[in-house]
């Protein structure tokens, strides 16, 4: 219907020191447009060289990817016109010795766009980078630095954007902008984002897949697997007497005066509970429920 | 589309001068190291005083010239190979390789840019060289037509060679080191420093099999007033054959180590 990106059957394998190591393994994955994907797995297992295939820079070995169409292999060049790339080694992609603008200019130009002052001033703008603007790259903080490739990524403006662990690394003040700006801005954009950062995933991502060795896990939305995964949730009590809550199902004592307490029926739980604070007047400090976390899809989707 | 390409050769050649305005330090050295050289030159050519070796008679004699001739001409063919080759090599090891690679420019567009820029570095250091021979030990060498075409086939010639280093270096990392040895080894057989005619008689015939021969000993042939115009062309012919076979080898190069480096995943790694 309405993908853009379309990966079937991809394989990659890298071989180092006459060993073959599978980065990628038999992937099949399917982007919508306008959707921000989530590209998530525990570091090694291939979203980098899933990121670096989408934008042409690597050749799989196996199977076919498409973009808006486009094949990677033999389309390049159609693909690199619509497509905005921030590389997980984002610092080593800009030239150090040139000022923010010069490289500004120099990518723009490359980009075939020949008049670009008024995209620059624009980007510059936007990123907060105008008094650094003739300021050699070398001066600039990491936080500076982050900006300015994000800037070259989004200067031919492409609809489709590939966002390599885009927050690693980054204060929390740029990290904050940046969330804005694509939560308010890039609406119509089609993102995939690839982190192991399980919090900014679960901010802005509509729906995830999780890699492990290669191999897609678990994919879907993010409220779908938390549910799929965990139909219980758990109570958290911390109280002077922890072993009386003991008969109830599922309880356990996870820490001086805590009580853990897993649950599918939460209401008749908290009953129970109740009824047991009642008849032995226990001093409870604190209760709360606990949701599943992403955190708890992860570890499970990879100890699968 | 061509049109794009040829004037992003001269962003690429922008660039670089941007960047170079960075090391100025590293930048006039360069400079004061080779008015030294030439001083060097100076030094061992009157050390024969007024007396002139045989072997140099077919050059008009004079060593100190002899010497100039040779040194500014491989000078300037190796900058130019070196522009070339060095250029992936560096942009791989900074990482920046990639963010060009992300953007619909060609891979000859890329070296080719390089290449020029060199040729410019050579030619700025040539400019160098005769301006301080002339003003400070009155040595002129008058260029003409013929040497110019002699230079510019070189050029082409050089830049296929880098072509040829730098999609190696695509592929086996750093075959970069290999050029000095190289340069020395041919240096031996191109009549560079001294004619080959003192080389024992085997030896000699090894200089037809080296490219850059062509280059030194047309050069100094087209600044002879004695050669005759069938010699000079003799040595543009084989320039311009050698040109056509290190470009296409180049370009071959070139497109086959990208593809190995997409491949490997390396186009970011050293
Ligand atoms: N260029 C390469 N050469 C050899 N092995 C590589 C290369 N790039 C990645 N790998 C290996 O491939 C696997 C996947 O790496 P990567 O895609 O970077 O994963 P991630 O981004 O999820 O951390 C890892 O085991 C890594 O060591
Ligand atoms: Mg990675």
């Amino acid at each position: 219907m309405n993908e853009i990106i379309s990966i079937k059957n991809v394989t990659k394998q890298y071989k180092t020191k006459g060993e073959y190591i599978t980065a990628v393994d038999n992937l099949n994955l399917s982007i919508k447009k306008h959707e921000v994907f989530g590209l998530i797995g525990p570091t090694g297992a291939g979203k980098t060289t899933v990121i670096k295939m989408l934008s042409t820079l690597i050749i799989p070995d196996k199977g076919s990817i498409t973009i808006d169409g486009y094949d990677v292999v033999r389309e390049g060049n159609k693909i690199k016109r619509i497509l905005g790339v921030l590389a997980g080694e984002f610092t080593r992609s800009l030239y150090w010795r040139l000022t923010g603008r010069q490289n500004l200019e120099f990518f723009a130009k490359l980009k075939n766009i020949w008049h670009p002052q008024e995209r620059i001033d624009y980007l510059t703008e936007l990123f907060d980078l105008k008094k650094w603007e003739n300021k050699l790259v070398m001066r600039y903080s990491t936080g500076m630095k982050h900006k300015l490739a994000f800037a070259i990524a989004l200067l031919n403006d492409p609809p489709i954007l590939l966002l390599d662990e885009p927050l690693t690394g980054v204060d929390p003040i740029t990290s904050y902008e940046i969330k804005k700006l694509i939560r308010e801005d890039f609406r119509e954009k089609t993102i995939m984002w690839a982190s192991h950062n399980l919090y900014e995933i679960e901010e802005m991502c509509s729906r995830i897949g999780l890699l492990n060795h290669g191999k897609l896990v678990l994919e879907g939305s993010v409220e779908a697997l938390k549910k799929k995964y965990w139909s219980y949730e758990r109570i958290l009590l911390i109280v002077d007497r922890p072993q009386i809550f003991l008969e109830i199902d599922g309880a356990k004592i996870t820490g001086k005066n805590r009580v853990e307490i897993k649950t599918d029926d939460v209401t008749a739980t908290l009953k129970k509970i109740v009824d047991i604070c009642i008849q032995n007047t226990v001093n409870i400090e604190e209760i709360k429920t606990v949701k599943p976390t992403l955190e708890e899809v992860f570890i499970a989707g990879v100890k699968k | 589309m061509m049109l794009d390409e040829l004037r992003k050769i001269g962003v690429f050649i922008k660039r670089d001068f941007h960047i170079m305005l960075t090391y100025r330090l590293a930048f006039s050295a360069m400079f004061l190291n080779m008015v030294f050289s030439l001083l060097y030159f100076i030094l061992f050519g009157s050390m024969f005083g007024t007396r002139t070796p045989t072997v140099l008679l077919p050059y008009g004699g004079d060593y100190i010239y002899y010497l100039l001739v040779g040194s500014i001409g491989w000078g300037f063919l190796w900058t130019v190979m070196n522009a070339t080759s060095a250029s992936l090599r560096n942009e791989m090891m900074m990482g920046t390789l990639e963010s060009v690679m992300l953007t619909v420019t060609r891979i000859s567009t890329i070296v080719i840019a390089y290449t020029i820029f060199g040729c410019l570095m050579g030619l700025l250091t040539i400019a160098i060289i005769l301006i301080v021979g002339f003003f400070l030990f009155g040595i002129t060498i008058i260029g003409n037509i013929y040497a110019f075409f002699v230079m510019f086939l070189s050029t082409v010639m050089m830049m296929g060679l880098g072509m040829v280093f730098g999609g190696l270096t695509l592929w086996i990392k750093n075959i970069g080191n290999t050029i000095p040895l190289i340069q020395n080894i041919a240096m031996f057989f191109c009549g560079v420093y001294f004619p080959i005619t003192i080389l024992p008689k085997i030896l000699q015939p090894i200089a037809k099999f080296i490219p850059f021969y062509y280059s030194i000993e047309g050069l100094r042939k087209t600044l002879q007033i004695n050669s005759s115009l069938s010699e000079i062309y003799y040595f543009i012919t084989i320039l311009v054959l050698l040109d056509v076979l290190f470009i296409f080898l180049g370009l071959f190069t070139l497109r086959k180590g990208v593809v190995k480096a997409k491949k490997d995943g390396s186009l970011s790694f050293y």
